[in-house]
């Protein structure tokens, strides 16, 4: 039998504009309700107005991850600190975020922080953390720092391509959290089973290997540009956890302040919400200590400037 | 260069913009660069083995139809043991060397071999069964030899089936390279719907999947009830369709855009109601080439019952090992094989229901996917036994089950619908209902695409 003819290209461009139309919808949709996908990316279009914030005189930020969104207090750090402090901690970030957040939201502000209090496990500042390309293309980075990243980061012409994508559509760029609500809204058990299905593919971490820092170099480089000063906080976990030889020189080298908070005595396992993050009482235990360090360090500080 | 990847888009982009330019001829030349620089990208090495195929195959082929039969045979001959040895050595080369020792060590010899630290070059396995085909096809005076090498080594290098097919034949394949090529108005209708669809089954059902599917092949055997070692294999046969279905609807799509039709290679497999259906919905370049090449010439079914077991055996465990160096890939030919058998034995006697019967005859495809997925025999022996006799709904089996519903319902219902009828195709429906589709078909490339993509699994046969 003779297969029925198909239609003609007319027709197909139809097709295609009809398709064309779908995708700039969905678009417009996905940009409409990016800042409502969820707390963070709430907080990440807060970005803009919580830098404009920044008081005129000697303040500072406290930037992170969700260690520190749920682990610290601000309300609590604010009003026990002797430095105005805000807060940008866009959850399941690391060192090539945060390098790329500071070039596009800190860099073009009116108003720089004097001080930069950086929050992380020790996998969040070397340099063998997984690139999330997407959510860094399109929430993090700027157009003009992509090529930067490219290079740094060794990104093939797939890689290229996306983060491009990412950084200019929303249905791109925020695509892992669209795909997450689809399947969660249409899956029973999906957020367990998800949670499962990785545990079982994830392979037992391996030990340590020659850890590169280089993400972190460069991330400091930049904020010391800047005269900033930066005070590292290594945070808390349920177990004591090291600091990489070559990341206690880097931080020797680089005349930055060190805040260890690994073991900060009267926080136990039992103040971590989930065994990672802090609960409501370890981050107030945190917090009140880190206030308190701040508090001796800027006031040795000063006196250090006030002797003869 | 994967379909999936933006390389290759910018790639073909390219590739079909010079490509209008050209006349026949050109297009010819400049294809086979193309499908060079292709394979070039994986490993330029390769290329090599690549162009010592082609020629052996292209001057056997013409000294066969110049040869009296005695010089043909010996023509014959240097092609098969050339092209059969190059697959034998870097495919087959560490397995047979492995399994000798473990034999000689259950027998009490002690052998210490060293295994070689060989690549496999991709798509071998394919573009040497295509290039035996011609060769075997010449001798039967079954296709005319080309004079052009160039012409040939296309046939051999074609981009978009290089690496994982369809296995082509000469004779539909090489009149389409040799001639010069029409347009039609429906090749870009027909390509998009190929395209779109390829691009579906891979980027958004097996890629999904495969994440499910190596949970439960990846877990430990204590930590996974029955239910999630069934959803397991379920996720896994969808997996494996969607991604090799996927890349040949892309590569027949991409083809027929540059306007050469290559064979189908699926036909909504799953549907099938029994082996020898399933046989001619699944692969159908490499099991016609198996029938044509392997189970015909050892005798079919012309030499009695007892015969006709055996080639139907040989034939299936040729398959296997054609998938693979490994035990499981046997076994699954021979479970494969030992179903053709039964059902030679009892078709006819045993009368289903339609419905019925292809889910039932779903569940013997699963079985042999278990033993193509294991790791090992062990593996696969205690999930079947977990799945016969400790099934438990879990949260991950909800979960796995859900996954399969969601991304596997409407390709169901689709094949469904699709199979009742030759004409009814994604292209041949009216343009509004085209659109509908496309939109979904997009929607879910899009959106429920995994973060990170994966190699096709055929690439490693």
């Amino acid at each position: 039998m003779t297969p029925p003819s198909v239609t003609n290209f007319r027709q197909e461009l139809k097709v295609l504009a009809v398709l064309a139309l779908f995708l700039l919808g969905l678009e417009l949709f996905a940009r409409s309700i990016s800042p409502h996908l969820d707390r963070d990316r709430n907080h990440i279009k807060q970005f803009d107005n919580i830098i404009a914030s920044l008081p005129e005189k000697e303040s500072g930020v406290i930037l992170g991850n969700s260690l520190l969104m749920d682990g610290l207090d601000l309300e609590l750090l604010q009003s026990k600190s002797v430095l105005p402090l805000i807060r940008i901690t866009p959850v399941s970030t690391a060192i090539l975020d945060w390098e790329h957040l500071y070039e596009r939201y800190f860099h073009p502000a009116r108003k720089k922080p004097d001080h930069l209090f950086l929050g992380f496990v020790a996998h969040h500042v070397n340099d063998s953390e997984p690139v999330k390309l997407r959510r860094l293309a399109r929430h993090f980075a700027t157009l003009e720092s992509l090529p930067t990243l490219w290079k740094n980061e060794g990104l093939n012409f797939h890689q290229r391509t996306q983060s491009i994508l990412a950084h200019s559509t929303a249905l791109i760029g925020d695509q892992p959290a669209h795909r997450e609500r689809i399947l969660d809204y249409f899956i029973d058990w999906y957020r367990l089973g998800l949670r499962t299905n990785k545990d079982f593919i994830t392979p037992e971490p391996s030990p340590p290997s020659d850890q590169s820092f280089q993400r972190f170099s460069r991330f400091i480089e930049d904020c010391q540009r800047d005269g900033i000063q930066v005070w590292l906080m290594p945070m808390p976990q349920p177990e004591m956890w090291e600091l990489d030889p070559k990341f206690i020189k880097l931080i020797d080298r680089e005349n930055l302040i060190l805040l260890d908070a690994r073991n900060i005595a009267g926080i136990t396992p039992a103040d971590f919400s989930d065994g990672y993050h802090l609960g409501e009482t370890g981050a107030e235990k945190f917090t009140l200590w880190l206030a308190s360090k701040i508090n001796q360090k800027l006031l040795e500080k000063n006196e250090s400037h006030q002797a003869p | 260069m994967l379909f999936n990847s933006y390389q290759f888009w910018a790639f073909f982009a390219l590739v079909i913009l010079i490509y209008r330019l050209l006349g026949h001829r050109s297009q010819n030349l400049f294809l086979l660069l193309a499908s060079y620089f292709f394979y070039a990208c994986w490993d330029w090495r390769f290329l090599g083995l690549i162009l010592l195929t082609t020629a052996i195959n292209f001057v056997a082929a013409l000294k066969i139809s110049q040869s009296d039969p005695a010089s043909q045979k010996r023509w014959l001959s240097l092609s098969l043991i050339s092209t059969l040895g190059i697959l034998a050595l870097f495919k087959y080369a560490n397995f047979f060397i492995e399994s000798t020792t473990q034999l000689l060590t259950t027998l009490g010899f002690e052998a210490h071999p060293e295994t070689l630290a060989i690549i496999l070059p991709v798509g071998i396995s394919f573009y040497t069964f295509q290039t035996l085909s011609y060769t075997i096809d010449v001798l039967r005076k079954d296709t005319e030899p080309t004079s052009s090498f160039f012409d040939f080594a296309l046939y051999v290098a074609y981009f978009p089936q290089l690496v994982a097919g369809p296995i082509e034949r000469s004779s539909n394949l090489l009149p389409q390279i040799t001639k010069p090529r029409s347009r039609s108005a429906d090749d870009f209708t027909v390509g998009l719907s190929l395209i779109l669809v390829g691009l579906f089954l891979k980027v958004a059902l097996a890629d999904n999947l495969a994440f499910v599917a190596n949970g439960v092949f990846l877990a430990p055997l204590e930590k996974i009830s029955g239910t999630d070692a069934l959803a397991g294999i379920y996720a896994f046969a969808f997996q494996i369709y969607g991604d090799f279905a996927g890349y040949s609807f892309i590569a027949c799509g991409v083809s027929r855009w540059l306007g050469i039709r290559l064979m189908t290679n699926f036909r909504r497999p799953y549907l099938a109601q029994n082996p020898s259906d399933f046989w001619n919905r699944w692969h159908i370049s490499l099991s016609s080439w198996l029938r044509d090449y392997i189970y015909i010439p050892l005798g079919g079914n012309r030499q009695g019952t007892r015969k006709t077991y055996r080639n139907l055996m040989l034939t299936m465990l040729i398959g296997g090992l054609w998938h693979g160096a490994a035990w499981t890939f046997v076994i699954w030919g021979a479970v494969h094989g030992l179903v053709l058998c039964l059902y030679r034995v009892f078709s006819g006697r045993v009368k289903g229901h339609p419905i019925l019967a292809s889910i039932f005859f779903f569940h013997l495809v699963c079985l042999a996917w278990l033993f193509f997925r294991a790791d090992s025999l062990q593996q696969a022996t205690t999930l079947l036994s977990k799945i016969l006799f400790e099934q438990g709904l879990t949260p991950f089996s909800s979960y796995a089950f859900g996954s399969l519903a969601f991304f596997c319902l409407p390709l169901i219902i689709a094949e469904i619908w699709s199979d009742q009828h030759e004409t009814r195709r994604l292209h041949h429906l009216p343009w509004q209902a085209r659109a509908l589709v496309y939109c979904y078909l997009v929607w879910m490339i899009i959106s429920c695409a995994p973060t990170v993509h994966s190699d096709f699994i055929y690439f490693q046969f």
